[in-house]
């Protein structure tokens, strides 16, 4: 009781600066804990003070409930009373800053500031604003439902188509069943035929290529054979240089026996042992010494007469009865001089399988018309799974409990800028596309549905994007806000590949804002 | 904010090569001392016996207290100094040696000093003609020694300093090229040394037109085992031997990703250092803006020779066994320029803080807003990034009154323009900001994009006004821009001109709301050697940037703080900040460390850096909190956020490739540990402030190392892991991730500590081990101080500016406190020219505790009141507590706690502006 009388006194004495209004800044629903009485509880129940410690400018209690009306206190609140508006709360750190915080202005009671009272002019703009955001979301409201309508007539004609799918999967795999006998029918006679072309063709080339070895060991035996007798010596051997091994010496004449394996082989013998030592190192006497070069047309026309020659035989050879097919110009259409035997030779493993005859084509034809018909068969069965899969893939992407977001099924959007074009493709992916040229970069595979706990549906995430230099993968975030229309408007990147859009749809418009009445807002005022 | 090109094409190669970048620079792209010629010259420079000699007979007195001498080199007979000697006031001498008849004149710096020192008289004695000696001032004395040149100094009859004493002085005078129409006879292949007529570096070519042109001399601080200074370097505060490293280099230089712990240069250079021990703190300042080297070396002076007859005068008696004292020796080597050195006297820290001021200015009273927080990143976005950001703020209920504007707000790094897509109102923006106190910080920096399209280009290209090549032509360069021109303040029409482009009619989008940030200002270029200007570039006057080099960033922001002055015809207090800086700049702005990283490292190393800083003259200086490149973790930001509270600057800043970072981006409890951190820096606001106000007067700046406060405490001389604020708080950062504990040692004799916290006192003298938590970083309030702190909570201090006051009385051993209490507007110079001020002295005595005026003068009106009084350390529950004021009488409740022995006095009431008398009994 002293120390009360002891304090009003020296308010007396020093105050001036402040005038006691006790019950300031309380709101009304707490005024009856403020009644005047001796004491003063504090609200948290933490102390209890001398009634005229409330707002005397000294914070005593710990929540700061006993200085509602100043700022002593860094946790109190402040009530706006804000006649004509709506009664707000603000921090009392608020008070008496100089800031007018409160549409009344009473924050300022004791500043020298004149705050005008704005709280009219600030209901009338707060309805305005209201009425235009609730007409919006009305708006956005009419659409989402549409939407959600068109979810579920969607969603059940997805899934009717996906039975009839289905069961149309199920007759289609049962015709490509049928379609398979036919081609396996079709194919037997067909690889019967083939193998026996096959087959002769490779008789017809083991032919040609004997006897391509057998012109070229004549040939070469009878250029060693310099002087006609039948035999190649030591000495006539020896002049061929290019076939010592070892390049760097002489070519002796014990090297030269090695090859011949005697002193002397006739044809036969060099046909035995010799003649695949060194054909492949062979060269003529008249390559290795310019002066007297080649008549390479002389040898073309020799090889192409030979081969003629060759091919003639083996026709004969060939069964009576099977028609003859005219040689195809480019197999014998030697545009290069052929230089050599051994160039010849390749010429001839370089020779392609000739045309199939008559009636392996017409086998082949028949097959060829069984396969078409089960890949067509089975062309189907692929694009039918397809679809179902797809159909799938679309009843699982979560587009709200509702289907709300059902719309941005398998679309993309653009959001232009300065530099780079946005594209999101829901449920995919988000790009940045470069105007200036240069290749898109992938911000983001989609990754789901991020929004808070009561409001999921407020934001998807994009993630493990294409990854930034010394960083991070890019991500984006895309919060939604009711709008009437589908459209990114505005994108950003607040840390580097961290991008965030916000997309307007009708879908985030919310039935609560739509439907609330001026009325019940009239009450809140 | 530093970033070069380099990076760019390093982040193209590392990419195709898959390397992570490096986290350190690239030391190669920067010379070392090897690598520059006149440092590889003066460094080996070591005769047994000086050829300098004073010609004692040519001494003439030009006016009291200024000699002038002959100085001859014996070896090169024919050239000439002159040595002038002035005594100035506070303790101070001045030397100046310059030649004689030089064929070029050398280059003497301006700007720098605050004005021309004030002479005192000096009483000369001429001891037996081999030498002069000098006395001046309360207790200084010279002795100058002709043969060999030798300068020693005293103070209060004790040696401190000693010039030449190990023969290092070398002044290399301008002479002709050899194998020239005009070289003498005097030249000789010393005078054709590799590096004296051209230097390559790199790609770069220096051609050194006036050849060889260096000075070199060991200054030596005699008893002393520790100095200080020099900045900047991210080394230790007690300055390391070079002995094994590099000397300490002052060029100002852009250094991508600096490392730590080495004498390295950096944005700034203040070729001023000291020296302290337990019976005196000197200082030497030499007045040079060209490259510099310095070596430091901590060795033993043998007392013998010329050395012991005045034995008598070292502050320690030589040990009886070894006649040896320790000594600090210092090598100090300049490209250019005179020899132009400061030695301040002291004796005491606060002396040679006056001193050091008086000289070179002390840092202006700061807005008030100015040293509260700022919040800054490269970049924010756009207006509406800005508004959700000052959003944040409101919604976390965290104090703000600075957001600030990298590069990226321009039209193309054009500075004064806005990127008008993202920032369409920026006057509207500012209007907004300003609604709670608040200011915007745009940066401005120096280069000039060459765009004939930019109006600021095309003008000063067409007035001539960028700085020239060797031959004539504007230089180019390459900075953020691309293609960029530098302007040439040197020239004080362009100074002049680019001041005005601050005026509201030229930078248009600019309001009274908008303050400036000059950044790369060393400046940086990103394709000029060492990234910055060739030195054999020509700025006005014909002096080369060899001359000049480390003034350009100074003269930049001169001017800024020119232009912000004349915005408001001188009514308003301007703010800028800058990276680079010169001796001087702390008179027009505020520097921080520049681009340090989110490594704990860097966070421990900010205490050293900022104390160098605060030594010598840069009171207002802080480090990037978090750390600018890379994400720091939560942890380490809110250490950094807690450290930071009690450093004169405190701002966030983070580099354009890391995470967003603001305060309420880590989790609930990490937004309460930083709210926490940044409402503490609120609290003390009223005692920074009068920290700064002293700073103004007396040049003691508000972060001190505990040497400043305990001079006498060997224990101290080291320390960097601690600091203080003012006399009265003790901050001990916590840079390490898991502290549990930390062992500090409470300075001084018979001193008491309140942990601020627990109110758990310590006791002087004594190393206790004290827990650590996450909520705060150890503080302790030193017994004997009473600290004026603002508990009330406000969106900006701007807001608060007539809030009520808490005193907290910490008692001493004796029952006794003082402490002081300034207050203004806090943000006009109303305070200077209308005397709009208060500060007020408190005194805790005999369980009275006085509210006296400091200046009768002051009558800033306020209703400020005295909201509470918290007593620490008070011994019992007293009976009544009267408090008087005038005739008027109050008693007010009060309350106390005998288990931490607080004494809280509830609602004294009476005005800040009020003498009054509180009594106890």
């Amino acid at each position: 009781m002293n120390l009360i009388l002891i304090s009003s006194l020296f308010t007396i004495v020093f105050s001036g600066n402040i005038e006691q209004t006790v019950l300031r800044g309380i709101p009304t629903s707490l005024l009856p804990k403020y009644t005047l009485a001796k004491t003063f509880l504090c609200l948290d129940g933490s102390s209890t003070i001398p009634f005229e410690f409330v707002n005397d400018d000294y914070c005593d209690c710990r929540d700061g409930s006993d200085e509602p009306g100043t700022s002593a206190c860094p946790n109190g609140r402040f009530f706006c009373e804000n006649k004509g508006y709506i009664g707000t709360i603000i921090p009392s750190h608020f008070v008496g800053d100089g800031v007018c915080d409160c549409c009344d202005g009473t924050d300022e009671y004791e500043t020298k500031i004149v705050c005008n009272n704005t709280c009219f002019e600030l209901a009338q703009k707060t309805r305005a604003e209201r009425e235009a955001r609730r007409a919006l979301h009305a708006a956005g409201v009419a659409k989402k439902l549409e939407i959600i309508s068109k979810s579920v007539l969607i969603k059940s004609d997805r899934e009717a188509r996906l039975r009839e799918l289905e069961e149309g999967l199920q007759k289609v795999e049962d015709e490509l069943k049928g379609k398979e006998e036919l081609k396996q029918q079709a194919e037997a006679p067909e690889n019967e035929a083939k193998d026996k072309h096959q087959k002769l063709w490779e008789e017809q080339r083991a032919v040609r290529e004997a006897i391509a070895r057998d012109n070229q060991m004549h040939e070469m035996f009878a250029e060693l054979d310099a002087n006609n007798d039948s035999l190649v010596s030591i000495e006539e051997l020896q002049k061929h240089t290019e076939l010592d091994s070892d390049h760097e010496n002489e070519f002796t004449v014990e090297e030269v026996r090695l090859i011949l394996g005697a002193d002397s082989v006739n044809f036969d013998e060099f046909n035995v042992t010799v003649f695949d030592q060194i054909s492949n190192s062979y060269k003529k006497l008249s390559e290795q010494s310019s002066e007297t070069p080649v008549d390479h047309a002389d040898v073309a026309a020799t090889t192409e007469a030979q081969l003629d020659q060759i091919q003639a035989e083996a026709d004969e050879e060939t069964s009576a009865g099977e028609d003859e097919y005219e040689h195809e110009e480019e197999q014998h259409d030697i545009t290069t001089p052929v230089a050599t035997s051994l160039e010849h030779e390749k010429h001839i493993h370089d020779d392609t399988v000739p045309e199939y005859d008559d009636e392996t084509k017409k086998l082949i034809q028949l097959a060829d018309h069984a396969r078409n018909e089960y890949n067509e068969v089975e062309g189907r069965v692929q694009d039918i799974k397809r679809q179902i899969d797809d159909l799938k893939r679309q009843s699982d992407v979560d587009t709200g409990p509702h289907g709300e977001y059902s719309a941005f099924i398998d679309q993309c959007y653009d959001y232009e800028e300065r530099e780079y074009t946005y594209r999101i493709c829901m449920f995919k992916d988000a790009k940045q596309i470069s105007k200036g040229g240069g290749s898109d970069v992938t911000i983001g595979y989609w990754e789901g549905w991020t929004g808070p706990e009561n409001n999921k549906y407020l934001k998807m995430k994009y993630a493990n994007g294409a990854t930034c230099w010394n960083g991070p993968a890019r991500s984006l975030t895309v919060t939604f806000q009711c709008g009437t229309e589908h459209k990114p408007i505005d994108v950003r990147e607040p840390t580097r590949c961290e991008y965030s859009m916000i997309f307007e749809t009708p879908s985030a418009c919310d039935e609560r804002i739509a439907t609330a009445t001026m009325h019940q807002e009239h009450e809140e005022f | 904010m530093s970033r070069f090109f380099h990076l760019l094409n390093l982040i193209f190669i590392l990419y195709i090569l898959n390397i992570p970048p490096s986290e350190n620079v690239d030391r190669n792209n920067f010379k070392t001392c090897e690598q520059s010629a006149f440092c590889r010259r003066q460094r080996k420079y070591k005769p047994d016996i000086s050829p300098y000699e004073v010609d004692l007979r040519s001494m003439k007195t030009i006016q009291s207290g200024h000699l002038q001498f002959i100085l001859h080199n014996t070896l090169k007979s024919p050239i000439k100094f002159q040595l002038d000697i002035f005594t100035l006031e506070h303790n101070s001498l001045r030397v100046k040696i310059n030649e004689r008849n030089p064929i070029r004149k050398r280059y003497e710096v301006e700007h720098a000093l605050v004005g021309e020192p004030k002479l005192v008289d000096v009483k000369l004695t001429n001891l037996d003609g081999k030498q002069v000696e000098g006395s001046f001032g309360k207790s200084a004395k010279f002795l100058l020694n002709a043969k060999p040149f030798r300068l020693d100094l005293f103070t209060n009859g004790i040696f401190v300093m000693s010039v030449n004493s190990k023969n290092m002085f070398n002044f290399e005078h301008y002479r002709t090229k050899p194998g020239t129409n005009e070289s003498t006879g005097e030249n000789n292949t010393e005078d054709n040394e590799d590096g004296m007529w051209e230097e390559t570096f790199k790609t770069h070519q220096d051609s050194k037109p006036y050849g060889p042109s260096s000075i070199g001399v060991d200054v030596n601080f005699l008893n002393f085992e520790n100095v200080y200074g020099i900045p900047e370097h991210a080394d230790a505060f007690s300055l390391r031997s070079t002995h094994d490293t590099d000397p300490y280099r002052l060029f100002n230089l852009d250094i991508f990703e600096y490392d730590i712990q080495n004498p390295m240069a950096l944005y700034g250079s203040v070729p001023y250092m000291l020296a302290h021990n337990e019976h005196a703190t000197v200082g030497f300042f030499w007045l040079n803006a060209a490259e510099g080297w310095i070596d430091v070396n901590n060795d033993k002076l043998t007392v013998q020779g010329f050395f012991s007859t005045i034995a008598s005068f070292f502050s320690t008696k030589p040990t009886a066994d070894k006649n040896e004292v320790p000594q600090v020796s210092t090598h100090w080597m300049f490209e250019s320029g005179i020899f132009d050195g400061f030695f301040f006297l002291g004796p005491t820290p606060r002396d040679i803080f006056k001193q050091y001021s008086v000289i070179t200015g002390s840092v202006p009273l700061p807005p008030l807003w100015a040293i509260a927080y700022h919040q800054c990143r490269w970049n924010y976005n756009d207006e509406d990034d800005v508004r959700s950001v000052l959003n944040g703020f409101e919604k976390n209920v965290i104090p703000l009154d600075v957001i600030w504007l990298d590069i990226e707000h321009t039209h193309g790094k054009r500075y004064f323009t806005w990127d008008t897509q993202k920032f369409p109102n920026p006057e509207k923006l500012q209007d907004d900001i300003a609604r709670y106190g608040r200011k915007l910080v745009t940066i401005s920096d120096p280069h000039i994009k060459k765009d004939d399209a930019y109006q600021v280009y095309a003008d000063a290209k067409a007035l001539g006004y960028f700085v020239k090549t060797k031959d004539g032509a504007d230089y180019e360069g390459s900075c953020w821009p691309g293609a960029s021109m530098w302007l040439d303040y040197f020239n004080p029409d362009i100074f002049q001109w680019y001041s005005q482009r601050y005026s509201l009619e030229n930078y248009k989008g600019s309001t009274g709301n908008l303050f400036i940030w000059n950044d790369m200002n060393e400046p940086s270029v990103f394709n000029g050697p060492e990234v910055t200007f060739p030195k054999d570039i020509i700025h006005y006057g014909g002096w080369e940037d060899r001359d000049v080099h480390n003034l350009y960033g100074m003269l930049q922001h001169m001017s800024t703080f020119q232009g912000l002055f004349n915005r408001s015809n001188g009514h308003i207090r301007p703010f800028i900040l800058t990276r680079s800086f010169f001796a001087g700049s702390q008179r027009t702005a505020a520097v921080w460390t520049g681009d340090n990283a989110a490594q704990w490292s860097y966070l421990k190393i900010a205490t050293p850096m900022l104390l160098s800083l605060s030594v010598t003259g840069f009171g207002f200086s802080g480090a990037d909190v978090g750390g600018f490149f890379s994400n720091p973790d939560a942890k380490l930001l809110v250490r950094w956020y807690q450290a930071a509270a009690f450093q004169p600057f405190y701002r966030e800043h983070a580099h354009i490739d890391t995470a967003r970072r603001e305060p309420w981006l880590f989790g609930p409890d990490n937004t309460r540990l930083i709210r926490k951190a940044i409402e503490q820096r609120y609290n003390y606001l009223p005692y920074w402030y009068t920290l700064f106000y002293k700073q103004e007067k007396q040049g003691i700046p508000p972060m001190l190392p505990l040497w400043a406060n305990f001079p006498k405490d060997k224990n101290v001389f080291k320390t960097e892991d601690l600091f203080m604020v003012g006399n009265g708080l003790l901050v001990c950062p916590i840079t390490e991730a898991d502290t549990n504990q930390v062992s500090i040692y409470f300075p001084g004799e018979n001193t008491i500590w309140y942990d601020t916290r627990t109110l758990i006192q310590y006791n002087g003298s004594e190393t206790v081990l004290i827990n650590v938590d996450m909520e705060s970083i150890p503080v302790f309030q030193q017994g004997g101080v009473i600290i004026p702190k603002r508990l009330r909570r406000r969106r900006s201090s701007m807001l608060a500016l007539h809030d009520p006051i808490t005193l907290v009385v910490a008692l001493d051993r004796n029952h006794e406190a003082k402490g002081e209490l300034y207050m203004d507007d806090g943000y006009t110079y109303d305070y200077k020219h209308k005397r709009q001020m208060i500060y007020r002295r408190f005194i805790f005595r005999n369980n009275e505790l006085h509210s006296k005026t400091l200046d009768f003068t002051g009558k800033f009106e306020t209703d400020a009141w005295i909201e509470r009084i918290l007593i620490f350390g008070y011994p019992k529950n007293p009976k009544k507590v009267i408090i008087n004021s005038g005739d008027k009488q109050a008693i007010p409740l009060h309350h106390y706690h005998a288990e931490s022995q607080m004494l809280t006095i509830r609602r004294p009431g009476p005005l800040v502006a009020s003498d009054w008398t509180l009594t106890i009994t």
